[in-house]
């Protein structure tokens, strides 16, 4: 049965992938009115109250499944109900991981008014998160959950790897907050891999890069939620805090190793009471020196950020055709003929694009600092977790990382216990 | 082996089998996608260098219909040929997509099958963590170093932002020839006043008063035999409206008596870019307004904001285009009650335009002064103006107190604040005002035909007749072109002939002189050098002072009656039939 779900969804998913290709804007005149180029067309505010009401129940319905019934099967069932809401019939928009560069935008912008439902869809998942860890990415988060169906060898990465590859929701975050509110790019949503699959259209290369994350998945579970969403940085956080967590067993770990492997995602931390740790002088002489780097990596991270700004700028479509306007550049001007055709025909002088340009590169100068610095904290903040030995008595999902998905409870011979208990209970029945 | 197994040994052989045929199946349809992709991107429409040379020769000779047959042709079979591959790539996707399903479905039963109890024995040789650890703090150590390496990279060897603009650019042109000119306002918040000062934004451009804050304007040409031309093309509807410059563009207005056309020309070619036509405001009647022939249907000058153009005919109607032709607004205020025909210009104020709707006889107090908003169209505020029919242009000016508007007609020069609020008003007399007033030296500089110069201190409240008058004269007074200064001495014109140079604090005459000719087209100063331009299409060039010196003179080759607009190195005039783009010779 999952499997011919899980099918189905892929097929629905590639179907549009080929359908991609869009003319340019055709040059027309003699009043011929455009049709609209918003895609999905803008939600009437009823209905953008129905989408938070339903993120609003499918949070309070995944907290119950991986809390209360502790069921694999319950959440894979709502997982596939939120891909098909948020997924295809909401056509991925309006999605929390997007609402980032709302939230962005509202704060660096006065002018920017902010959606109710973008304003819930980014906070609702963070307190359910800080109260219950990460349930909206087990069965509410749409791009986690078609990627969730492609699961189907998932190796292990080796501990290292995975907390280099870990490094990259880091990275994007930062990218897509200095960026959007230096109003350059959205680059949480242009490169969203999925949200083309869900529109059954849209940019060849991002179709091919959302194929080939779920062909990747196949083998490294939800590649895109543990290597690059960059709301999961934010969930991760907030998960650490949480009060009441998800657990592997519903009673005392018995360090059985049963669940060791169990995890697709690789968030399982083993017992390590007995293991012989490296003597305590040299882990606390490491630990003081990474401690005193980390302020230098953030001052040095800043201002390596702030060097990028010209760079980053060029990503801004006005500054790259001022850049060939302003030097003559002829490939360049030719490789952006519309954008130069477009501003040519608006009368805008060239001084206002300069400043225009101006105006962004400064931006990008004063946020370089600040998203140098988060890396510069990030990279300092891994070579700390990566020297901190915690100790502990059994088998346990690492609050931040575990999306809450359930792969687990089968795995402990307590929860088949707990489960024979109930049945015998309620007189039978399997869930 | 028991049975179950052979049968589950069996079945994952058949599950693997038809996974490896699906997958190979699937890496060749998709490679034959691929390279029809690659295929598709040589012939897209938005990538033909063939088109975009015929779009190229299209530009320099816009009226060859062999070439528009041409790229209408290129055009089809590349979209076809297109829309073919778009169409295969469908059909192909969709076995790409049926070979994938049947190759997860097939590895899912393959793993389903295979799958085996945990087994932690199995586990025994995992990782030892510590050391684990030690190599990602060795990893994400040296990615530390490569991203901040590469950060510092990037900043220090990137590409430089280029400073410089090369070229004929309106960057160079400002280093070259912009002056430190005279205060200048652009009217909105959103409007840079930078680009309001270097452009020619409406009638006697940024400052409303002819002067440019370009001094290297042209000083010799010749309109007979081309020399010093750049370019000159034909307006199509005639129309004593005078050109309006913003960067590239060139907009002025023509009409007849049942026709009105706003026209957009580029400023490097003199290609007309677009004409819309004016004459479906909601409630239009398109009566016929009486004019006199020295007026015509479009004698109002337009003004533009850098996104949309404003433009006034003679029968009241009033549009609003952007710069790409999308009409915005368009309202009919009616035809104006005026005997030689509607000729004041519009100008902006606080997003707002402004229209001096000066009409009927003595003491018809039905004149107004209107504010449009500029994006919508509505009317923001309306003031009813105690004066019979003018044809001057409302001035905008910055005073310590704030922005005002100021109006001249028989009876009354006022001012009124941005929001219609009457300020001061002087008294004074006339008849058949026509030129416009200026600002120079902290005074309103407002010549009343048939009466005198008055220069009034703008900074008084109510009737200010006895109180802020700086000076009367009866020297210089014009009667159809407006005056122009350059701060410290003003310059009249009348259409007879006779030039009167003022001094501004005083009014004194410093000296007068008579041109030969008749003058209609308000003299412009860039820099030094003072244009008055004849109605015959000789231009006297002058050099502004305190004596008359003559610098040259120059012919348009033919008749003119418009004002000239001055841009960086060229002077933009419009004759009876033609614009003309006159650029200098010594670059």
């Amino acid at each position: 049965m999952r499997i011919l779900i899980s099918m189905v969804l892929l097929l629905c998913a590639t179907l549009g992938a080929f359908g991609e290709n869009r003319f340019p804007k055709p040059q027309i005149g003699g009043g011929y009115t455009m049709p609209s180029a918003i895609d999905p067309a803008a939600r009437a505010p009823g209905l953008e109250a129905l989408d938070v009401a339903v993120l609003v129940v499918a949070l309070s319905l995944a907290t119950w499944l991986v809390l209360k019934q502790r069921s694999r099967r319950g959440v894979f069932l709502l997982g596939l109900f939120s891909l098909l809401y948020f997924g295809f019939w909401r056509r991925g928009c309006i999605c929390s991981v997007g609402s980032i560069q709302n939230i962005t935008l509202w704060a660096f912008d006065s002018g920017y008014v902010l959606p109710l439902s973008a304003a819930a869809f980014f906070i609702l998942p963070l307190i359910f998160s800080l109260l219950f860890g990460r349930v909206f990415c087990a069965a509410v988060c749409p791009l986690g959950a078609i990627q969730d169906v492609a699961v189907l060898f998932p190796v292990r990465i080796p501990g290292w790897l995975s907390r280099v590859l870990g490094l990259g929701p880091y990275l994007y975050l930062g990218l897509g907050v200095l960026l959007a509110g230096a109003g350059v790019s959205y680059i949480i949503c242009r490169y969203d891999p999925f949200v083309s699959l869900f529109r059954f259209g849209g940019d060849l290369s991002m179709v091919m890069t959302g194929l080939l994350l779920l062909l990747a998945g196949v083998f490294v579970a939800r590649p895109y939620c543990r290597f690059l969403c960059p709301f999961g940085v934010l969930l991760n956080w907030t998960a650490r805090l949480s009060r009441w967590p998800v657990t592997i067993t519903p009673d005392e770990c018995v360090t059985c190793r049963l669940c060791e492997n169990a995890c697709p995602f690789g968030a399982i931390r083993p017992a390590n009471t007995g293991r012989i740790p490296e003597p305590r002088k040299v882990g606390v002489r490491r630990l003081t020196f990474l401690l005193w780097l980390l302020p230098a990596l953030i001052l040095v991270g800043g201002w390596a950020g702030s060097r990028v700004d010209r760079s980053l700028a060029r990503i801004h479509s006005p500054v790259r055709l001022e850049e060939a306007l302003v030097s003559g550049d002829k490939e360049a001007l030719r490789a952006m003929k519309f954008e130069k055709e477009s501003f040519e025909s608006s009368g805008t002088a060239l001084e206002d694009i300069q400043a225009q340009a101006a105006r962004t590169r400064g931006r990008l100068h004063a946020g370089g600092w600040v998203f140098g610095g988060f890396m510069g904290a990030v990279l300092g903040g891994s070579l700390i977790a990566a020297s901190v030995q915690r100790k502990r008595r059994g088998y346990e999902p690492d609050r931040g990382a575990c999306l809450s998905c359930g792969r687990c409870y089968l795995s402990c011979p307590k929860e088949h216990l707990r489960i024979r208990k109930r049945a015998g209970r309620r007189g039978g029945g399997e869930r | 082996m028991s049975v179950d197994t052979r049968m589950t040994e069996r079945w994952s052989r058949v599950a693997l089998a038809m996974a490896a045929t699906a997958c190979v199946f699937s890496l060749v349809v998709g490679m034959l996608l691929m390279a029809n992709l690659a295929a598709m991107r040589t012939v897209s429409p938005v990538n033909l260098p063939e088109m975009d040379r015929l779009r190229v020769a299209l530009k320099a000779n816009p009226g060859s219909e062999a070439l528009q047959i041409r790229i209408r042709d290129l055009d089809v079979v590349s979209r076809r040929f297109y829309l073919g591959g778009l169409a295969s790539n469908r059909s192909g996707g969709f076995l790409l997509l049926g070979g994938l399903v049947v190759t997860l479905a097939s590895l899912h039963a393959w793993a389903s099958l295979r799958r085996r109890r945990p087994d932690p024995r199995a586990y025994a040789a995992a990782s030892d963590p510590l050391r684990s650890e030690a190599t990602a703090r060795l990893v994400v150590g040296g990615m530390a170093v490569l991203l901040i390496g590469g950060a510092i990279a990037v900043g220090l060897f990137g590409r430089p932002v280029p400073r410089t603009a090369p070229g004929t650019s309106s960057s160079a042109g400002a280093k070259r020839g912009l002056a430190t000119a005279g205060p200048t306002t652009a009217p909105g918040a959103e409007i840079d006043a930078a680009a309001w000062a270097r452009n020619w934004p409406g009638f006697r451009g940024p400052t409303g008063g002819g002067t440019s804050a370009f001094t290297n304007a042209p000083l010799t040409w010749d309109g007979v035999t081309g020399k010093g031309i750049q370019w000159k093309v034909n307006v199509p509807l005639p129309g004593m409206s005078s050109p309006v410059i913003w960067s590239n563009r060139v907009f002025v207005t023509g009409a007849v008596a049942t026709n009105r056309e706003v026209y957009c020309f580029d400023m490097a070619t003199g290609t007309m870019l677009w004409r819309v036509g004016v004459d479906a405001a909601p409630g239009n009647t398109n009566r016929v307004p009486t004019v006199y022939s020295d007026t015509g249907y479009a004698a109002s000058t337009v003004v533009t904001d850098g996104r949309n153009v404003y433009a006034i005919f003679a029968n009241g109607d009033l549009v609003a285009i952007d710069h790409c032709a999308n009409k915005l607004w368009e309202i009919d205020l009616g035809v104006p009650e005026n005997q030689y025909g509607y000729a004041a210009s519009l100008v902006l104020a606080r997003n707002r335009v402004i229209v001096q709707f000066d009409q009927a006889g003595e003491k018809g107090q039905v004149s107004e002064l209107l504010a449009f908003d500029t994006a919508t169209g509505k009317k923001a505020w309306s003031v009813r103006r105690p004066v019979a029919e003018s044809w001057p242009t409302p001035l905008v000016i910055a005073t310590r107190t704030g922005e005002q508007i100021v109006t001249v007609a028989n009876d009354w020069i006022i001012g009124y604040d941005a929001g219609g609020a009457e300020l001061w008003k002087v008294a004074c007399g006339g008849s058949d005002v026509a030129s416009s007033p200026i600002f120079a030296g902290g005074l309103v500089l407002a010549p009343i035909s048939n009466d005198k110069v008055y220069a009034v201190k703008p900074d008084g409240r109510g009737d200010v007749t006895e109180t802020h008058l700086a000076w009367k004269s009866d020297d210089g007074v014009s009667d159809v072109p407006s005056p122009v200064s350059d701060g410290t001495l003003v310059y009249f014109i009348r259409s007879g002939g006779a030039l009167t140079c003022l001094e501004v604090a005083t009014g004194k005459v410093v000296w007068d002189k008579n041109l030969e000719g008749e003058f209609y087209a308000s003299p412009v100063l860039a820099g030094e050098v003072l244009y008055v331009t004849a109605r015959n299409g000789e231009v006297f060039i002058l050099k502004a002072g305190p004596k008359y010196e003559e610098v040259g003179k120059a012919n348009l080759g033919e008749t003119s009656d418009c004002s000239p607009a001055l841009a960086d190195g060229r002077i933009i005039m419009r004759g009876a039939r033609s614009l003309i783009c006159v650029g200098r010779t010594d670059d």
